[in-house]
């Protein structure tokens, strides 16, 4: 099982960052820890690439506009990108840093979403008699 | 499958410990230059690691969430 081979290697992870944090070493354990949430993502990341694919095959079926679909990707992966710089600068104690990560990444997602919600409104006006 | 290595966790660990181990050494030498040096060149080699993880990271993204 996948899971167990990532949690016992935080695990260890964590005991090292433990160690590295007692003897004053915060830098060190930073970086370490940034090190730790890249190779577990590095190591999902694949069945991620097949979930994808598999959402496109069904979004290419219907005739569901391609639009939807990559703004949603696009917005997700912001937004992963957003929380994993924003952990990173909590767990190096810059909480304000952390903030503006967030504060840029929903400008952006915002920014994504702007030519769907146009979409509905169109599709709206429409209906209306 | 980019498997879960464990040696690039003890390799940095390994670095933080054996520099800052050299910087008390050299603190009681007396080298207070070279001791900063070291440390300077410790997060150095340990920021090289993380930059290359750190941009396969974001071209595996760039990749799945097509975000170009």
């Amino acid at each position: 099982m996948e899971i167990l081979q990532v949690v016992i290697f935080c695990f260890s992870a964590v005991i090292i960052l433990r160690l590295l944090r007692q003897e004053g070493y915060t830098g060190y354990a930073v970086l370490l820890s940034t090190v730790v949430g890249i190779l577990v993502f590095l190591y999902v990341v694949n069945h991620l690439r097949a979930v994808v694919a598999a959402l496109g095959d069904l979004t290419a079926g219907t005739n569901v506009n391609f639009l939807f679909l990559d703004t949603l990707l696009k917005v997700v992966g912001i937004a992963y990108i957003a929380e994993f710089g924003s952990q990173v600068c909590k767990d190096a104690n810059e909480e304000m840093v952390a903030g503006k990560i967030e504060f840029a990444g929903k400008i952006l997602i915002l920014l994504l979403a702007v030519p769907i919600i146009l979409l509905v409104l169109e599709s709206i006006v429409n209906f209306l008699p | 499958m980019y498997s879960l290595n464990f040696d690039l966790i003890f390799k940095i660990a390994a670095i933080g410990i054996v520099i800052s181990i050299l910087n008390v050494v050299l603190k009681q030498a007396g080298k207070e230059e070279q001791s900063q040096m070291l440390t300077l060149a410790g997060v150095v080699i340990v920021l090289m690691l993380v930059i290359q993880l750190i941009s396969e990271l974001f071209s595996n993204i760039r990749t799945i969430f097509n975000l170009y």
